[in-house]
């Protein structure tokens, strides 16, 4: 047991784990076999891996992705390889496999920081790598940006930790260049460094409430103008429409979790003047100037022909979330559970505590956490939060580190994780020939593939990943409650 | 104390690096390509075209990864007749043809496409693609 606790807290082991992980998985498992392997906008990227700024791939939304593309041409030429479609798809293999044992090792580092126990680093590894998103996505579809994406975010923690403002700052460019929130992550992260012992004041309930009903009342307005006043809906190939059947559920579900957001906020001394206003307000300010100048002028100069995308657009960005988080009752939950395992779930039932254990580790934390999980949070293709996803599991585990260890707990959310990764269930996408359901989903063998992002989920597996998920919260629940988990026995 | 400083200054030598290595490539292009940049440019004095070039061109992209091959193929078309000379326009129609299972069609487009950019990587792994399926 002793030796096996030492393998644990050796920081290469779950590094080396990563890797043999990847290349078992290049090897044997699965590939996306639409556009040669490349994917849909993976072939956008390949086109940029094989010309960078001249190729037609580029455009305001691209050139913010534009980083891990520039990087694997980089190697790519100084390697004298061609950069034909296997090429490529290789390259960004290594590329993903290296993020993802980076984030791996930074992360060990967050956690030998807060003297985390190995039983309980253990739970936070098979959280944040043990899930579809990372143990199977990633090599299934491997020319995207989201491995790299995961990986800067997971360096970001480990800086923030150790109040690196010049590593900030190097990260939030490469962020900025290949994940667009991870811009907004990295300037409130410099902004709001981290201190140690954060004062931990609560709001009254008054005030808490009020925090509650601003966030659901934008909500609301969102939901009333975009989906009742402007009737939006989806109108992409192979994306349900909303269910109209079901619409008030599914605005109730989502007002509810809009409820309680803001709870990451309550922390009456986020709020003080004087914690605006410190020595290194005026470094931190100029640090931000800085990063906004150079990625506004970059972003320009990069983008020379000045193709515009549809992505790129504020309002594209609020209705999608919008209307893909309306269309089935708590899709985006079930989105986010099927595609990231039992983080979310765990998130939900341990909220309260990971709120606090937010407020105590500084405002830079709950302010980039309130933002993105606010603005793309719905979001129902759940790629979308992969930059928080090592800042959540993080938190959860140092809640989990004060709580009594319970055997059936850590074995509910191991099994949860082994399903969600969908390892065992051909994902590959079929054909055209699949068809479509009534709802407009498509079915097997496309939906082996498209089941695990929310807005392209048929109804069947929206339903079944619904009830997977609240089952699991439910016996989740019942083992925090009725194991007193985190609670004194009584006599 | 002194061992988390040096870590701390290893991780920027290397944050330094993982930069430089894109931008220099970045640079590099663009002053080397100064002239195709230019030509580019030149297309934005004649900003109407360009930009119903690149709508139709962007529409066809959208309708092929929403696998409507057909009507990609329509907008595609629709930009080559606005703008000829662009290699991406027929690397993508070919794509199109190639999903349809068009494959003589798809052969001609990417014949075009290396006319133009013989050095086009895509679109003579597209060729060959075609090829392969139409002699199976």
């Amino acid at each position: 047991m002793n030796s096996f606790k030492k393998i644990l807290n050796n920081r290469f082991f779950f590094p080396v784990l990563v890797i043999l992980w990847g290349i078992v998985s290049v090897l044997f498992f699965e590939k996306l076999p639409a556009n040669n392997g490349l994917g849909w906008d993976g072939y956008r990227y390949a086109l940029i891996v094989q010309e960078l700024l001249l190729s037609s791939a580029v455009d305001n939304y691209t050139v913010l992705r534009i980083f891990p593309p520039s990087l694997v041409h980089s190697i790519l030429k100084l390697l004298y390889v061609e950069p034909s479609a296997a090429h490529i798809i290789n390259s960004f293999h290594v590329l993903n496999t290296l993020s993802i044992a980076v984030a791996a090792f930074f992360f060990k580092k967050c956690l030998a920081q807060f003297s985390i126990s190995p039983e309980n680093q253990l739970i936070a590894f098979v959280l944040l790598l043990f899930n579809y998103a990372i143990a199977n996505f990633t090599y299934y579809y491997p020319v995207m940006t989201d491995s790299v994406a995961f990986c800067v975010s997971a360096i970001m923690l480990y800086c923030y930790l150790r109040k690196q403002t010049l590593n900030l700052f190097l990260l939030t460019i490469i962020g900025a260049f290949t994940w667009p929130s991870l811009l907004l992550q990295g300037v409130l992260l410099i902004l709001f460094p981290y201190e140690n012992n954060y004062p931990v004041k609560t709001f009254n309930s008054r005030i808490r409430f009020g925090f509650s009903l601003f966030s659901c009342v934008y909500l609301f307005v969102l939901i009333a103008y975009f989906v009742f006043y402007s009737g939006q809906d989806n109108e992409v190939y192979g994306v349900p429409k909303i269910d109209q059947n079901l619409i008030f559920t599914s605005a109730i579900g989502i007002l509810l979790l809009f409820y309680f957001l803001p709870q990451l906020l309550f922390n009456k001394a986020f709020y003080y003047p004087v914690s605006w206003f410190t020595k290194r307000t005026l470094i931190s300010l100029v640090t931000c100037a800085v990063i906004v100048v150079i990625i506004f002028v970059a972003k320009d100069w990069l983008n020379f022909s000045n193709r515009q995308s549809h992505y790129y657009n504020l309002q594209h960005q609020l209705t999608t979330s919008m209307v893909f988080g309306m269309a089935k009752p708590l899709i985006s939950v079930v989105s986010h559970s099927t595609y990231f395992g039992s983080l979310f779930v765990l998130l939900i039932v341990l909220w309260n505590p990971f709120t606090k254990e937010v407020h105590a580790l500084g405002k830079g934390w709950a302010f980039f956490l309130f933002i993105n999980l606010f603005l793309f949070g719905l979001k129902t293709e759940s790629r979308a939060i992969i930059n928080v996803v090592p800042w959540l599991v993080f938190g959860l585990t140092i809640v989990l580190n004060q709580k009594p260890r319970n055997k059936w707990f850590s074995l509910a959310i191991v099994c949860f994780n082994i399903l969600s990764t969908k390892m065992w269930l051909s994902v590959n996408y079929g054909s055209a020939n699949g068809g479509l359901d009534n709802r407009g989903a498509a079915l097997f063998p496309d939906q082996g593939f498209f089941l695990n992002f929310g807005n392209r989920m048929s109804e069947k597996m929206w339903l079944i990943q619904l009830g997977l998920t609240i089952a699991f919260g439910i016996i989740i629940y019942f083992l925090i409650k009725t194991n007193e988990y985190g609670k004194p026995r009584k006599l | 104390m002194e061992n988390r400083e040096n870590s701390d200054k290893v991780i920027t030598a290397c944050l330094f690096i993982i930069i430089l290595l894109p931008v220099v490539f970045l640079i590099k292009q663009r002053i080397e390509q100064a002239p195709k940049i230019e030509v580019t440019q030149a297309e934005k004095q004649n900003p109407n075209k360009t930009a119903a070039f690149n709508a139709c061109l962007n529409q066809g992209l959208e309708y092929y990864y929403a696998k409507e091959y057909e009507k990609s193929i329509e907008s595609t078309k629709k930009a080559i007749a606005l703008n000829p000379k662009n290699s991406s326009a027929y690397n993508n129609l070919c794509s199109a043809y190639n999903e349809l299972y068009m494959w003589e069609k798809a052969i001609e487009a990417c014949s075009l496409a290396l006319k133009i950019d013989s050095n086009f990587t895509l679109a003579k792994n597209n060729l060959n693609w075609a090829k392969n399926n139409l002699n199976q």
